[in-house]
């Protein structure tokens, strides 16, 4: 066969595309960024610049190869920091990718924790501090993150009041056992509005590692959990809804008719309004100094509840 | 229907006899052959394949017709597995680089998704792990930055130093 003359440049965008599609964001920003002014055009497209991730894909835990670190801090970030939204980072090399650039349209930042290293030196508090003074503070009240660790300990660093703006946090944690150390975090987390929590292995520490921080989010909306050997599961959600003159106040039956799926489950509800019915078998009710205790508030009472012998 | 031919002809003027079945891998020729009416005893024009790409793209097709479909690509989930070459594949696309983007353009023309696929893979599989300039040299491409633009790169870096 005579030799063709073909050259890569001589195929069109859309081919060039399909083929960069067969390669991960990284391999086609490290081989092709800087290398002339077409192809720059068409790597910077937000089909490879949009989600980054900056590990070895084949082993979530390990760091890529210094030259590879090297080459996105140095010449790819900087150009690209703006367009990214979703980075994929680990614990070893993250400091140095969140502080090479500002990243403003980030929305999702996941940070996969190197079970290898000593957890005192992966999450030292001082390099953290200034990741998270001089980045995520900033980014964090739109950010969502999602950490992977391999011990539920590596993940309360991250939360002792550093991360006081963050609404959202997704914890993969490969095991929950007691802590390795005193990590004394008690500070509320009052803006973190979704905390999702997965664990593939068991935990017989539930009540002892989890709970406390469960009660530092005090103003969660939102709350999952992938614990397929969770055995007990206790919990009391309080809803507040605005009645704005609704007609139609939820009663017990209906909050009960949302939980079908819980069939073998106990479920205790109440409503804290008073409807029309009457609640004869009521003999004591304890309030909240929430509501302003007028006359007519306890007009509403007595009627509410007419053999009622108890109030405090 | 099985074992009938129709004559295709490549830019070079070469007219290749080639079972119907083989050709509709082409969705290129297929379309031609079914839309348009065209009957088997017309000469199709292959206006952009000259002979010995398209004799490479019949041995090809010829290998494969019995492959199933490929499913639709999902970019959002898209694999980005490039190892996936088949051993036959691996040994067809031992050829030059100027013959591997004919082939491509071919493909591409003719609507050969198989085709296409395998010989972008093997693209991106050179393109793998090189560096900018490893590119240039691989691929024979010229740095064509303005001396303005790689002065404003040499100031990205030393910003990114200092930093």
């Amino acid at each position: 066969m005579e030799h063709s003359f073909a050259q890569l440049m001589d195929l069109s965008d859309e081919i060039v595309m399909i083929i960069l599609n067969k390669l991960d964001n990284v391999e086609v920003l490290y081989s092709l960024m800087n290398v002339s002014t077409r192809l720059n055009q068409i790597v910077q497209d937000s089909i490879f610049t949009t989600k980054i991730t900056l590990m070895k894909s084949t082993d979530l835990t390990l760091t890529l190869p210094d030259a590879v670190l090297d080459r996105f801090c140095l010449k790819i970030l900087p150009k690209i920091h703006h367009k990214i939204k979703w980075l994929n980072l680990e614990s070893a090399s993250m400091e140095r990718i969140l502080l090479v650039a500002d990243y403003p349209n980030l929305r999702q930042l996941d940070i996969f924790i190197n079970h290898e290293e000593p957890v005192l030196n992966l999450i030292d508090k001082s390099s953290l501090d200034r990741i998270f003074q001089n980045q995520i503070v900033t980014l964090s009240v739109t950010v969502e993150l999602h950490i992977n660790v391999y011990l539920f300990d590596d993940c309360l660093y991250l939360l002792d009041g550093r991360l006081n703006q963050l609404h959202t946090l997704f914890v993969h944690v490969f095991h929950i056992f007691s802590l390795r150390s005193t990590i004394n975090n008690k500070e509320e987390l009052t803006n973190l509005k979704y905390f999702s929590l997965r664990s593939t292995s068991e935990t017989s520490v539930y009540d002892e590692v989890l709970v406390p921080h469960l009660h530092r989010m005090s103003n969660l909306e939102t709350l999952a959990f992938h614990m397929p050997k969770l055995n007990e599961f206790i919990f009391n959600i309080r809803s507040i809804i605005p009645l704005n003159n609704q007609t139609h106040l939820l009663s017990n039956e209906d909050i009960h008719r949302t939980l079908t799926n819980l069939t073998d489950h106990q479920v205790i509800s109440c409503v804290d309004y008073f409807p029309s019915e009457l609640f004869k078998c009521v003999q004591s009710v304890t309030l909240f100094d929430e509501r302003p205790f007028e006359h007519t508030f306890f007009m509403q009472i007595a009627q509410a509840f007419p053999f009622l012998k108890e109030l405090t | 229907m099985a074992g009938h031919k129709i004559k295709l002809q490549s830019n070079d003027g070469d007219i290749f006899d080639v079972e119907v079945e083989i050709a509709k891998l082409s969705i290129t020729i297929k379309t031609m052959l079914e839309d348009l009416s065209m009957n088997e005893e017309e000469i199709i024009p292959l206006p952009n394949i000259n002979s010995a790409i398209f004799k490479k793209v019949i041995q090809w097709t010829t290998h494969h017709k019995d492959d199933p479909p490929l499913p639709p690509e999902d970019d959002e989930n898209r694999e980005k597995n490039t190892n996936d070459i088949s051993s036959w594949d691996q040994e067809f696309l031992k050829v030059d680089q100027g013959t591997l983007f004919e082939l491509i353009l071919a493909a591409n023309y003719l609507d050969i998704k198989g085709l296409l696929d395998v010989t972008c893979t093997s693209v991106a599989n050179m393109i793998k792990g090189k560096t900018s300039e490893e590119i240039r040299q691989t691929f024979n491409i010229k740095n064509d930055f303005t001396p303005q633009e790689e002065e404003q790169i040499k100031k990205e870096n030393e910003w990114c130093e200092n930093k």
